[in-house]
Formats: C-alpha cells, structure tokens, sequence
C-alpha cells in the first residue's frame, strides 16, 4: 500500500483546506519548520486508514480545528493492490466515508461499506485501533526513542490487541515452520522457578533465607561447632583422668605414710649423728683454745724478761750518750759564733760597695746627658741654618712667579686667539662660487647688461665678487656672492682675531708665540722650584723655624747646668766611657762577695742545724731514760726482778706442754670441720627431703582434690554420647544437604533445559525479523547485533560481541535502534505482498551527523521496498537524504 | 589337686554400651534404640532363665561413656536388682575403664544390689564352689600391656574352673574391634583357662574353642555381623584327669532391633519386586528393621515411577529407612509415542523431555558436578554448580534423571496428564 496524496480540511491547525500531492510511493520527505503542520498531516494518515467515520468523542474533538466546524475531513490517495485509490473521511456532524475507485473514478462504497473495504485494501481487521501492520510502521512525534513492542504500549506499561504481533507472527509464519506449543513448558519452567526459589535466593545461587536447605546448612555449621568444642572438652576430660592416674600412682610412689616415716627416721638418725660429733668437735676446739692461751702467756712472759734486758741496755748506751753530746755542743757552738761575726763583716764590705757603685753610675749618667744635649744643639743649629737659607729662596722664587706673566690664563687665551685667528685667516682665504645662469627671452638681449656689457642670450657666468646685472626699464641688480661678504667679514674676523693675538702677547711682553710660550716655561719652572724649596722647608722645619731657635736656646740651657753640676764633685767626673767601665768593676766586686755571703750563710747554717740535732738529742736521750726508768725501777732492785721474770717464763712453757697433749688426744677422736660439715649437710638434706615429701604428699593430695572436684563437676557430661550423636545427626545432615542439593542441581538442570529449547524456539521464530533488520542495522553499527524479545521488543545490542542492555543506550542509539527496527518490520511485511508504508515524523531528532548519515542510507535501502515518508523540521539536516521533496499547498476540495 | 566335678551354666554377653546416643535418626527412634539397650537386660535375664544360668558375666563396655548422667549410671544397676536370682559380674572396659574419677568410682559411691559384683580390680572372683573368674578390667582407653597376663599365676590350683573375663582386640586373629587393648589368644592355655569371655568386638565370633567374642546383645548400626546375640557357656567338668572340661557355646538371640544394609543391582521392574520380597524377609514384623540400602543399576522411564512407589512403601513401613538410587541410571530411548503421552503437543515440552532422557543415559563420560551436587559450595557460599547450564562438561545423569522425573511431575500437574 503506498499513499499518493493527502488532502485535510479543518483538520488540526489546517482550517483551510490543504493538500500533500506527488507522494512517490518511495521515499518521501515533507520538511519544514515547527508548526507547519507535520504532525497534523501523520495522525490524519492514521485517521484516514484506522479511525472509523463513525468516531465520536474526543478523538474527533481532537483532530478538528478548534473553533471550527467541528467537522474535520481528510481525504486521502493511495495504491492499493495494484490500483489507484481514495478515501474520504469526515468526521463529526456531516460525517461521511467514500472509496473512490480512482482508476475508474467511480465510488465503490461509501460509510461502513468503504470502511470495510478500506480495512480490506489495507490489511487490517477493520476493529477500532487495529492498527495491525501501520500500528508498528506509524512513528509519531516523540515516539522515536520508544522501541516497537508490538501490542504493547511500554509508556504505560499495559498490552492491548492491536493486532501488531498478529501481522508479525502472520509474516513469520509463512516463512517459519517454529515448534508449537510452549505454553506448557513455560507453565512448567514457572513452577520451576517457583520451587527453586524454596531453596536459592532469586538473584545469587545462595541458600534462601528461611528455606530448609539454608536451616540444614546452618545446623550443620552449628553442630560442627559444637562438636568441635565437645572434641576439646573430650580431650580436657580424658587428660584430666590420665593426669589423676599419673597423680595418683605419684601418689604412692613418693607421698604415702610409709615413705614419710622412712624420710622422719633419716632425719632423727642425720640429727643424732650431727650432734655426737659437734659435741667433740666442740672440745677439740677447747683445747686448742687452751693450748694458744698457754702458748700466748710463754711468749708473753718471754717477751716481758727480754724487754726488762733490753731496757737495762738502753740505759747503758743511753748515757754513754750522753757523754758524746756533752763534749760536742760547746765545739760547734764555737764554730757557729765564728761563722756569724763573718757574715756581719761581709754585709758591711757590701754596703760600702753598693754607696760606691751609686755615686758612680750617678755621675756615668750625667755625662751622656751632656753629650746628648750637645750633640742635639748642633743638629738644630743646622737645621736653624737650612732653613733661613730655605726661606730666602723661596722668597725669590715667589717674587719670580709673579713678575711672570705667562699665566695658565692668559697662555690659555693666548692659544684660543691664535687657534680663532689661524681659523679665521684660513676662511677668509678660502674662495665661494657663485654661478649665474641666464637665458633671455627674444628681444630681451638688448635690454640686458652685466656689468655693463650686454648679455648674450645665455650663458653663466661665475661670481666671485659680484655681478652687476643692469636691465633696461626694469632696475638694476648687483648679484654679490655671499661668499664676499662673508670672506670680506671673514677677513675681518682673521685680522680681529690676529689683533687679539698681538694684544695678548703684548700683556705678555713678548713678540710672538715662541716668545710666549718660553715665559710660560720659566713661570712652571719657577713654580717647581718653589714647591720643591717649600716642602724642603716642611721638611727641615716642621714646626717653624723659630721654634727651631727656640729649642736650640733651651738645650744650650740644659746643657750648661749639668756642667755647672759636674763642676762640684771633681773626684767622680768621669766621662761617660770612664764611668761605664767603673760601674762593671764595682758591679763585678759586689757579685764576688754576695758569692762568699751566701757560702758563710750555708756554713752557719749548717752550725746551726747541728746545734738543733744536740738539743733535740738530749730531749730524746731524756725521755727514754724515763721511760726506761718506768721499766727497769730503781737500779737496786733490777737483778732480783730480772730472775722473778725468768721464773715466770718457765711456769708458762709447762703449761703449754700439758695443753699440747690434752688437745693432741682430743684431735684423735674428734671428726675434722670438713666431717662435721658433712654431717650438717647430711642433716639438713634429711629434713629437706622430709619436708619436700611432706609438700609434695600436701601438692599431691590438693591436686587430686581439685582433679576429682573438675572430674564429678564435669561428670555427667556425658561428652561421648553426645559427640556420638552429633556424629550421627551430622551424617544425617550431610544426607539432607545432599538431598537437597542433588534437587536444587536437578531444578537448575529442568530450568536450563527449558530456557535452552525456549531460547532456540525462539531464535528460529524471530529469525525473519532479524534477517531483515540485519541489513539495515550494518548500515549503521559495525559488527553489531540485537536480540529481541519473544514479544518482539528490542533487548540489547551486541557490539564486538559485548552487548548492552537497550535501557542503558544513548538516546540517539535507541532512536536509529527504533527506526531501523520499523525499517526490519516494514521489510517483512513487504515481504508479505502487502507492503505498508513506514511514517517517520520527526524521528532521528538525537542522532549525530555521521550517524544519520549512515540512517540516510538505511531509509534509502528501505524505501527500494516500501514507501518511507519523512516529516521532519530539520530541512538542512535532511537535505542529504534525497527523495521526493512535499509541499503542502491549497486545496480546493 | 583334686578336680572337682561339675557342669557350670552361665551367660557370655558383652558391650552393652549403656547411655549410647544415636545420632542423625528421629528423636523419638533414637529414644527407642536406647531403651531396647536396657530392654536386652531383661531380656538376658529370660535366656538366663530359659537355659538355667544363674550368672551372667559381662566383658566390658557396659556403660558408652565414662561421664553418664547418673540416672544413666543407675538404670542398668536397678535392672540388674530386679532380676535377684542373677549374679551379674561387670567388667570394665575401653569405654567404661576403672580408675580413679571413672564411672565404677561412681557405681560405688551409688552402691550396688547384692547380685552386682564390680570386678575392677585383677583379682580372682569367687562365682561359685569351684568356679574362679580371673577378670582384667581396663584402666585406661588404651595400653601397651596385655592386661590378662597376670592370670597365668592367679588364682588357686584348686582344680576348679576358672574363667577368664577380658575386653580387647585379639591380635593375629584379624578381628577389628575398637579398643587399642590387644590380648594373647595363647591366654587359655598359659593361664590355664577353662573359657576366655571377651569384648569389645559387637558381633558374636568364635575365637577358639573356648575363646568368643559375644557380641552386643542389642544391635546399634549396620555393620554386618552377628548382632543381638548372647552365648549360653555350658562347662562341663567330667572329672577323668586328662581330659579338658567339656563346653558348649551356644549364641541366642536377644536384640529387638533389626539393623540391615543392603545393596542391590536392578535392571528392570522384576528386581525392584525380588527386593521388596527380601526386605520383608528381614525382620517380622518390619518395623523391627532399620534398613539401609543401596541401589545401581538402571531402569526404564515408566519404571522409574514403581521405584518411587517402593521407596514410599519401604518409609512407610520400616522403622528407619536410609535409601539411595542415585546410582540407578536410566535406560533406553523415549519414542514418539512415549513422547506424545508424555508431552502431548507441546512441542517445547517433547524436546525438553528428549534432551534430558539423553543426557539422563550415563555413558561413561566424565560429567561434572557430582562432587558438588553432594554439597560442597564455592568461596561465596553459593551452591554447587551441579548439572547447571554454566558448566561444561555433561551434567550428572542422575541430576538428568531427577530433572526428567519432576519434569514429568510437573507435567502431569499442569493440567494436561500424560
């Protein structure tokens, strides 16, 4: 079916009757801008092939214009098995349908009849909005971006029979012979489903919250648990029985009452023996007590009777001594005493040298004071003379420099004049040209002289002074070359500037510049001098030459007081070599008996020392005769006391024999310290040994009593039954799960396998649908492909084999998506012999340039085999796209 | 020394393992089994008096656990009380050694009737006039010494009988008991016995001629051997010297319980009826049996459903059913016709049912979540992978087949039967 014209009267925006000719049947393009009326024109497409004349209400209300009649008409051609047709529709009051038969022009039925023939042309069944095969080609404004979803409409998510999937699953049907059926297994793959959902969660193969498997699972984890903790309890109990065996049997071995008194009776016996032997031990160690007291008072007694001796001999010698000391004080006193006087002359023969040396040295430095002075006296005297002499000359030099004239000043003019003048003298000599070019007219020679002589014609003539140019009743013209009267005033400057020189060399009183120039010479050699008198001066005088004569007065002075000094002491005038000699004599004199002081000194000293050692001698001699004294007692009884201490002596030696031999007899018996240590050791591990097994009983027994307390507390815990048992419900579990796994593999399996003959069932039923979309969708995505529901909605795209669900597409991916899918349905309905035309109104709106270029190329493909009408308002867009170009123009109906 | 003459009668029995707890079955089952554990004391007592035993000694493992509650602990002993005319002598054993803080410190603080005599200690005991019994009670779980040694110098030469009392694992002999006690088979004729009673292995086995093991006398799992039974030890002492006493062992049953395995191959719907004949030959009346069995082989698609009928009867009827088929594979081909009756015309339904009936056929090829059908799970805590469309390889045929019986499940309760 393709349509050939479209003709409106107070439809939509159209209150005027217009109309849409030259469709071509291929590819027709309506552009044009909003508002033009695109829209209005595809639903009254719609309403001329679907709407029935007969619809009232707002359907009508809706395509007529307002304000109008109320009564909108459309009329419409179109080719429909093999012939030319139109319908005519008008709806609301007056309405009205006619099917023109345009070949024949005659009307071939009118109101229900043509509705139904029409229905009939087109192919569809004639019910109100059965839009059959128009319902999935027809893309209205706004609704390129929604995918076809045959009888369905996804905006509202509701389904109605417009008989789309009908049209579909006809075109498909002739083609494909598919699996009939499915309803069952599909009924089958719900309950599937349904009972899955009992055990796994719907999105994540997990065990479902809740379900029987999850609560086997979760007892079995529990009960592992649990049993793993009686497993540990087990083993405690069973150490707790092993250790009471082991503790027990310790028990007998090392703590029972018999072991205890064998440890008791060791102690008793270690005790026993300990004190048998410290008690000798103890007697031994008496009588060696014994035996060193009575040895102590042998050498005491000893030791008294040879002190008495000795201090009978110290005695002796000690005044024997005495003696000695006596015959020796007097000798060194004497020497003493002589050393003494000695040393009182030496200090008086120093003193006299020392006064000598004074006056010496005094009288030394008076004379090189003198010399001095003189010797200043007559430098300054000089430098007095250098200097007058100094002052003198400069004086004539001063009076020479300024009886010159030469000054830099006057040399400096005396130079400008003569550069002016030689500059001014060279320019007055230098020649100016002038040249005077003529040409006179005819008849004008004779008029004209230069300097008095007629003129030729032409010529030129140089001026050097000047050029006098007469010229009959004109006037008189002196023609005088700057140059002359600038070298007129140039002479007049040279002989200026000459006279300037002259002038100034008179000031200088000489006859020319050489003269000039020697005054300058003398002038600086005379200042040179003069600097170099004035800094001789400086030099010779820097304070003044006065202050030179003044000084030179002062030292005469000095000078002739310290002769006047020398002048009473006669016996020390010396010069000053002389006075230097004597002073080193005299020094020299005084070192030699400063020498011999010190030596008298040390002698005296010596006397002295040993004068000391006598008294201190005689002190000690004293003392110790005291203290001998002390000893010994009066010389009358010192014999008879020497014998009472020999007899002591001896009582003392037989005490010691006798306790020599007690303590010898004693050694014998007596163990050694070593053995009594031993025996102590003994003893002391006896009772360690008594208490550790006493402690170890008391450990022992504590710890039975705590073991066999842990034992009845868990004693009827009855851990191995009830491990037992959990072993045996674990196994039961185990069974469940594997039950219930086994059904969960099964379910999955059915599951599979139906989705697996659903999905090739499907494949096969939608396989005309995808052989006609595929072409169009290379013309646009590379390597792409579509999946498409059973209900025919698009799924995803695949592209490179990654696919993307249609939702998550760029808007402009799902417009072409939509369209090309159109495109696939209006190829299989084609395919039909009963082509319908694919209306596009305003659809590609999000596509980019490269894309709908490549769109462009589809729709041409598509309309080689169904009419394809474009609205759009993109015109520049659309130009690309060829076709046949519409326009809407009056009707006259 | 003079031999006395005499026939002495008395039971063998052994591992009562009172206070045992089952595990993994119903609450009120497991209840059950270990009533019937006590119930066999009475039991006992019957065969006792049945073939004129007026002693009963048992070797060992009368309690399961050394930590019984102590209404466990006195449950046996008050039985044991009621039957006065009995002499009960209790050997512990392995589960129940003697020792310090063990259960028989327990028994005696509790006190026992008359006719219990504890033989915790390796002393003789004095039965009867001329009857000796020489026990080697345990001490431990576990030990390296052979514990009836000292009974080769025990007791008096007196030219009675004497008996010998031991829970253990005879070595070289091949038993499997569970005690790490090994004792010398060799104990009879070193020590002079006239009968060794042992414990510990829970079926009744003949070590020697005078040597038994006599087994638990209630049955507690499947393990298949000789169980719920007690010998009746006849020993009989003629008096001609020379001659070794005369003795007849004779088992007797006393359990209640019936505990069973089975593992069968079937290959058809006749098998499935064998099997149900055998397993009602078990025990009478079938709700004595726990019954385990195990099934391989492979059956038609129609039988598959008499196998699920079988299974429902046998939980039904039994005490305790443990069943697995997952071995039993599916054979054959599903025609057309078969396929029409299944599906119908619902062409999707015909080829979901053909491609599980082939993946449902094992041909020997490796498949992949088996393993994992059998409940292990990745790092993520989601399930195994079984025969899900993400794995690669072929799927378990038994998960095929389970999906092919709900398949046809769900077919038939969709609305349009097969």
């Amino acid at each position: 079916m393709k349509i050939r014209a479209l003709r409106l009267a107070e439809v939509g925006q159209f209150r005027d009757p217009i109309a849409v000719e030259g469709f071509s049947g291929g590819l027709d393009v309506l552009a044009g801008p909003n508002e033009l009326g695109k829209s209005t024109l595809f639903r009254a497409i719609r309403a001329v092939l679907l709407t029935r004349h007969t619809t009232v209400g707002r359907a009508v209300d809706e395509m007529a214009t307002r304000g109008g009649a109320r009564s909108p008409r459309i009329e419409a051609d179109f080719e429909a098995q093999g012939q030319l047709w139109r319908i005519t529709k008008t709806y609301g009051r007056g309405k009205s349908a006619e099917l023109l038969d345009l070949d024949t022009g005659r009307a071939r039925a009118r109101g229900a009849d043509a509705e139904a023939k029409l229905s009939e042309l087109i192919g569809v069944d004639g019910a109100d909005e059965a839009a059959g095969r128009f319902g999935l080609l027809f893309v209205g404004q706004q609704k390129s971006l929604v995918a076809p979803t045959p009888d369905g409409d996804p905006d509202h998510r509701k389904f109605y029979g417009g008989g789309e999937r009908a049209t579909l699953e006809g075109a498909i049907a002739s083609e494909v012979d598919t699996v009939a059926g499915g309803a069952r297994a599909r009924r089958i793959a719900d309950r599937v489903m349904g009972e899955l959902e009992t055990y796994l969660q719907p999105k994540r193969r997990a065990p479902k919250k809740g379900s029987r498997y999850e609560a086997a699972l979760q007892q079995r984890a529990a009960l592992n648990v649990r049993r793993e903790h009686l497993r540990v309890e087990q083993t405690k109990a069973v150490a707790r029985l092993d250790r009471l065996a082991v503790l027990m049997r310790q028990q007998a071995e090392e703590a029972s009452p018999q072991v205890l008194v064998g440890f008791q009776r060791a102690k008793e016996a270690a005790e026993k023996s300990l004190a048998e032997g410290e008690k000798l031990a103890n007697a031994l160690a008496q009588a060696l007590s014994q035996e060193t007291a009575a040895r102590l008072s042998l050498e005491s007694a000893g030791e008294r009777l040879h002190q008495y001796g000795k201090a009978l001999d110290d005695v002796r010698v000690l005044a024997l001594e005495t003696v000695g000391l006596d015959e020796e004080e007097p000798r060194t006193e004497a020497a003493r005493q002589s050393r003494s006087d000695e040393l009182g002359q030496i200090d008086a023969q120093i003193g006299a040298l020392e006064t000598r040396l004074g006056h010496v040295a005094q009288e030394a430095e008076r004379a090189r004071r003198a010399q001095s002075l003189r010797h200043t006296i007559a430098a300054q005297q000089a430098a007095h003379q250098r200097a007058d002499t100094l002052v003198r000359e400069i004086a004539g030099f001063e009076a020479a420099f300024a009886k010159n004239p030469a000054t830099p000043e006057r040399m400096r003019h005396l130079s400008e004049a003569v550069q002016a003048a030689t500059l001014a003298t060279e320019r007055a000599g230098r020649p100016a040209g002038v040249d005077l070019s003529f040409a006179l007219e005819a008849g004008a020679v004779a008029r004209v002289r230069i300097n008095g002589e007629p003129a030729c014609a032409s010529g030129r003539i140089g001026v050097t002074e000047s050029v006098t140019v007469e010229i009959e009743g004109i006037g008189r013209f002196e023609v005088i070359p700057a140059d002359a009267a600038e070298r007129a005033m140039r002479r007049v400057e040279a002989e200026t500037a000459q006279a300037k020189v002259a002038a100034i060399e008179g000031e200088l009183g000489v006859p020319s510049g050489e003269a000039a120039h020697a005054l300058a010479d003398q002038r600086q050699a005379l200042g040179e001098a003069l600097m170099r008198a004035k800094a001789q001066l400086q030099a010779a005088a820097p304070e003044g030459v006065d202050l030179i004569a003044r000084k030179i007065a002062a030292d005469q002075q000095a000078l002739a007081a310290l002769e006047s000094q020398g002048e009473g002491a006669q016996e020390l005038k010396i010069d000053v070599a002389d006075g230097e000699e004597l002073h080193r004599t005299l020094a020299a004199e005084v070192r030699a008996v400063r020498m011999r002081r010190d030596d008298v000194i040390k002698a005296l000293r010596d006397h002295e020392f040993a004068m000391q050692r006598i008294a201190e001698r005689r002190a000690d001699i004293g003392k110790r005769l005291a203290a001998c004294a002390d000893v010994v007692g009066p010389e009358a009884g010192r014999s008879a006391e020497r014998d009472r201490l020999a007899v002591l002596r001896d009582e003392a030696e037989a005490a010691l024999k006798s306790a020599l031999q007690e303590r010898t007899v004693l050694s014998q018996s007596a163990p050694s310290a070593e053995q009594v240590g031993t025996l102590r050791a003994t003893n002391a591990a006896a009772n360690a040994a008594l208490r550790q097994a006493e402690a170890s009983a008391t450990r022992l027994a504590q710890e039975i009593a705590a073991l066999e307390g842990e034992i009845r507390a868990a004693g009827e815990a009855e851990i191995g039954p009830e491990i037992a048992r959990l072993d045996g419900e674990s196994a039961a579990l185990d069974t469940q799960i594997a039950h219930h796994e086994r059904e969960i593999a099964a379910l999955e399996l059915l599951r599979d396998t139906l989705g697996a003959v659903a999905a090739d069932n499907r494949s096969r039923f939608l396989l005309p649908v995808m052989t006609r979309l595929q072409p169009y969708l290379a013309q646009v995505f590379a390597n792409a492909e579509v999946v498409l529901g059973e209900d025919f909605a698009l799924q995803t795209l695949s592209r490179g084999g990654h696919g993307e669900p249609i939702d998550l597409l760029s808007d402009g991916t799902r417009e072409q998506l939509a369209v090309l899918v159109r495109l696939g349905f209006g190829r299989l309905i084609a395919d039909t012999g009963r082509p319908a035309p694919v209306i596009l109104d305003d659809a590609l709106v999000f596509s980019d340039d490269q894309r709908i270029a490549r769109m462009f190329k589809a729709l041409q493909s598509a309309s080689q085999h169904h009419q394809v009408i474009i609205f759009t308002c993109r015109e520049a867009t659309f130009a690309p796209l060829g076709g046949t170009r519409l326009k809407i123009a009056s009707w006259q109906p | 020394m003079a031999l006395q003459l005499m026939r002495f009668t008395f039971i063998h029995t052994a591992d009562w393992q009172i206070g045992k707890r089952f595990g993994g079955l119903d609450e009120r089952l497991a209840g059950r089994l270990e009533e019937a554990r006590l119930d066999a004391i009475d039991r006992i007592a019957q065969v006792a008096s049945l073939h004129g035993a007026r002693h009963v000694l048992v070797a060992g493992d009368v309690y399961d656990a050394p930590d019984l509650k102590e209404k466990t602990v006195r449950q046996p002993l008050t039985r044991m009380a009621q039957h006065g005319a009995l002499t009960w002598v209790l050997l512990p054993g392995n589960h129940d050694p003697a020792g310090p803080g063990s259960i028989w410190s327990r028994v005696r603080r509790y006190g026992v009737a008359d006719n219990i005599i504890l033989a915790d200690r390796p002393e003789p005991i004095t039965l009867a006039t001329g009857v000796t019994v020489l026990p080697a009670p345990l001490t431990a779980k576990a030990t390296r010494l052979d514990p009836t040694a000292w009974m080769n110098e025990a007791g008096a030469d007196d030219g009675g009988l004497r008996i010998g009392l031991a829970h253990g694992s005879v070595h070289g002999f091949g038993s499997q008991g569970e005690c790490q006690v090994l004792v010398d088979p060799a104990r009879v004729d070193a020590a002079r016995l006239d009968y060794l009673a042992l414990g510990d292995w829970h079926g009744t086995k003949q070590i020697s001629e005078r040597c038994w093991y006599a087994g638990t006398p209630e049955p507690d799992n499947t393990t298949n051997n000789a169980k719920g039974q007690v010998l009746v030890v006849t020993l009989d002492r003629s008096g001609t010297r020379g001659e070794r006493t005369g003795i007849t062992v004779t088992p007797v049953a006393s359990g209640h319980y019936v505990w069973a395995r089975v593992a069968r191959q079937i290959a058809g719907a006749a098998d499935l009826v064998a099997l149900e004949r055998e397993i009602a030959e078990l025990a009478q009346p079938q709700k004595r049996l726990l019954l385990t069995l195990r099934l391989s082989g492979g059956l038609q698609l129609c039988e598959h459903a008499a196998l699920e009928r079988l299974r429902a009867e046998l939980d039904a009827r039994v005490q305790h059913l443990d069943w697995r088929e997952t071995d039993v594979t599916l054979l054959g081909d599903v025609d057309e016709a078969q396929l029409d009756q299944l599906a119908g015309t619902d062409g999707e339904l015909r080829a979901v049912i053909a491609r599980l009936v082939e993946l449902a056929r094992d041909d020997g090829k490796q498949h992949d979540g088996k393993q994992r059908a059998d409940g292990e799970r990745n790092e993520n805590g989601d399930v195994g992978a079984g025969a899900s469309s993400r794995s690669r390889s072929r799927p378990d045929p038994a998960v095929a087949r389970s999906a092919l019986l709900k398949l046809l499940a769900f077919a038939r309760t969709t609305g349009e039967a097969a």
